[in-house]
């Protein structure tokens, strides 16, 4: 028997420190002890409804305490939460994201329940609904006196998160109950020091959402599992928002990734005071050189990097701010081991390229219903295809891009193909591609137009970019199109991305 | 190099910026207060690059916040 994760977090901290502020949110707090109640609340909820455990409940809910104590609560009674991807912008009908994505995520999970605090959703029609408050469970729902939580065996299922495939259609990756506690055990003592309860005098704030994976592993797996206090921020990807947070809040843990850490520096009032900030976190790609000098001048914390997936969900190369060069990905995490390997599977020499391969605790074995994207990512003998490129020199690890055609821009995964599907709608766009472009040493996004008139010009391409911003979540938006008079094909007449990646 | 406003202006706006928010741009308040946001930023950057030749640096880039910044920056 394994331990049941939600339990170990929130019966540990409750009894150790029960009026300690677990999460702030807005203007007001629940401590260890409310969380934990709120907890049990949901668990007894899903208890009255029949829901069964191992059975998936899917959460549709923001940054939110809710979120936190849905999430532990299901995960107490031993269903499987699935978060749905937040919102983060308007979306282009017919690519696969928002309500159609949502709609499939609860049909490939074979979920019975959404949790929300907004029941008039579309795709709260197809499915039974427990609404909830943003705050936590309703006053009216139960409150558990028999406190015995699930008791899973090693192979049972805790949680289950969706990552975009290079079709875009998203993957189930199921985690198990010790995948929760992996972080706080391997990454919390390389980041934060070896102490036992090495975050419970910190204040965290992280600019992912608790649906994804980084932001769920530094919220809960790191900053709730390690006794901090999570700082909730609703509308994390806002600049402005996080900047009137950090000024309020004053959070000394701050997890974010490298455009963001670049949106605050160029939003922050000169006058403020970031001396509260001890440490900061970023992730998603490597952060350049500049900025990172820029961030340590202006807060006087230095950054760590980390790079983890969703399939590994702890993040499994870290950095030492101060010993690894900038741009480079740092030491495996303790517990963890990486290899690069060419394409015949074997390991390259010393400055060759090839594939990351990482094996470790808490890596996902399956994803949920694939069998053959199993097969070609997990391996049997635990090595995990991360499908990253990369170049060992001299112990130093760097990031070259994938294997595939996505594209890992602001922290998040671009399936080119959907932002090509909502370009094309353009009258003026008679075909195109999007490859990754680097401003700044950062990965963004370029789309690369054959317009339908010829003589396209810069004002064009700038209505092109806005298009695009009034369909599309943000970090799918092009920054640049190049007008081409033709795009790079194979015989066979498919599409090569990768050499239009060359020519930017 | 000269650059007035108005090319600045102008080259926010094949960047994708609205024009709405161009037309509306105060020069000395950050721009990441005023409706440009995380995408504009860096399109600006590249549109700077295709229209003026200009390449700006990775870490002086952090501290163009406001348009005074990127006339002094162009104009140097």
């Amino acid at each position: 028997m394994s331990v049941n994760a939600a339990a170990e977090i929130l019966c540990k901290n409750a009894a150790r420190h029960p009026d300690k502020p677990a999460l702030l949110f807005q203007e007001g707090a629940r401590s260890y002890a409310q969380l934990e109640r709120d907890a049990w609340r949901f668990a007894a909820v899903l208890k009255r409804r029949n829901v069964a455990p191992q059975s998936m409940v899917a959460l549709s809910l923001p940054n939110c305490p809710a979120f936190v104590a849905a999430f532990l609560g299901a995960v107490l009674h031993g269903a499987v939460p699935v978060p749905l991807p937040a919102p983060s912008g308007p979306h282009a009908p017919g690519a696969f994201c928002s309500g159609q994505e949502c709609r499939f995520i609860l049909e490939d999970a074979g979920a019975v329940l959404l949790i929300t605090d907004d029941p008039a959703q579309p795709c709260a029609s197809e499915i039974a609904v427990l609404p909830c408050d943003p705050w936590g469970p309703l006053e009216d729902m139960p409150l558990e006196t028999d406190r015995t939580a699930f008791s899973p065996g090693p192979d049972d299922l805790a949680f289950m998160l969706y990552t975009s495939g290079s079709t875009g259609r998203p993957k189930g990756v199921p985690h198990r109950h010790a995948d929760l506690l992996t972080p706080q055990a391997t990454l919390g003592p390389a980041i934060f020091g070896e102490r036992p309860e090495h975050l419970s005098g910190e204040v965290l704030l992280s600019t992912s959402s608790l649906s994804f994976s980084y932001g769920l592993m530094a919220q809960i797996g790191l900053g709730l599992a390690g006794g901090a206090t999570v700082l909730l921020h609703s509308e994390p990807a806002a600049a402005g928002l996080v900047v009137e947070t950090l000024a309020a809040r004053k959070p000394t843990v701050l997890f974010s990734v490298p455009t963001t850490f670049d949106a605050l520096l160029r939003t922050m009032d000169p006058a403020l005071d970031l001396s509260s900030l001890r440490c900061c976190v970023s992730s998603g790609e490597a952060m350049p050189a500049g900025l990172h000098e820029a961030w340590q001048q202006r807060t006087g914390a230095a950054v760590t990097e980390v790079l983890g997936s969703t399939e590994t969900f702890t993040s499994f190369l870290v950095t030492r701010p101060g010993r690894d060069k900038p741009g480079t990905l740092g030491s495996p995490t303790p517990g963890f081991a990486v290899r690069i390997v060419g394409e015949d599977e074997a390991d390259v020499q010393d400055g060759g390229i090839g594939r990351l391969l990482v094996k470790g605790p808490g890596i996902a074995t399956a994803y949920w219903r694939r069998p053959d994207r199993t097969a070609e990512v997990m391996r049997a003998d635990g090595w995990l295809d991360t499908g990253d490129l990369c170049q060992g020199s001299q112990g130093q690890l760097r990031y070259l891009g994938r294997s595939d055609d996505r594209i890992r821009t602001g922290g998040q995964w671009v399936v080119p193909s959907l932002v090509e599907r909502c370009l094309r709608e353009h009258p003026a766009v008679a075909e195109c591609a999007v490859a990754a472009c680097q401003v700044r040493g950062l990965a963004y996004l370029c789309a690369f137009v054959i317009a339908v008139e010829p003589n396209a010009d810069a004002a064009l391409g700038g209505d092109i970019l806005r298009y695009a911003k009034s369909r599309l979540a943000r970090h799918m938006c092009p920054v640049k199109v190049a007008f081409v008079s033709e795009l790079p094909r194979t015989v066979t007449g498919k599409l090569q991305r990768h050499r239009l990646q060359s020519q930017e | 190099m000269s650059v007035t406003r108005e090319q600045l202006a102008e080259i926010f706006v094949h960047a994708g910026v609205k024009k709405s928010v161009v037309d509306g741009l105060q020069a000395d308040v950050p721009l990441a207060k005023q409706g440009v946001d995380s995408v504009d930023y860096p399109a600006i950057l590249v549109a700077i690059k295709d229209k003026l030749g200009i390449e700006i640096g990775d870490k002086e880039a952090c501290e163009l916040k406001t348009v005074v910044d990127f006339e002094k920056r162009l104009n140097k």
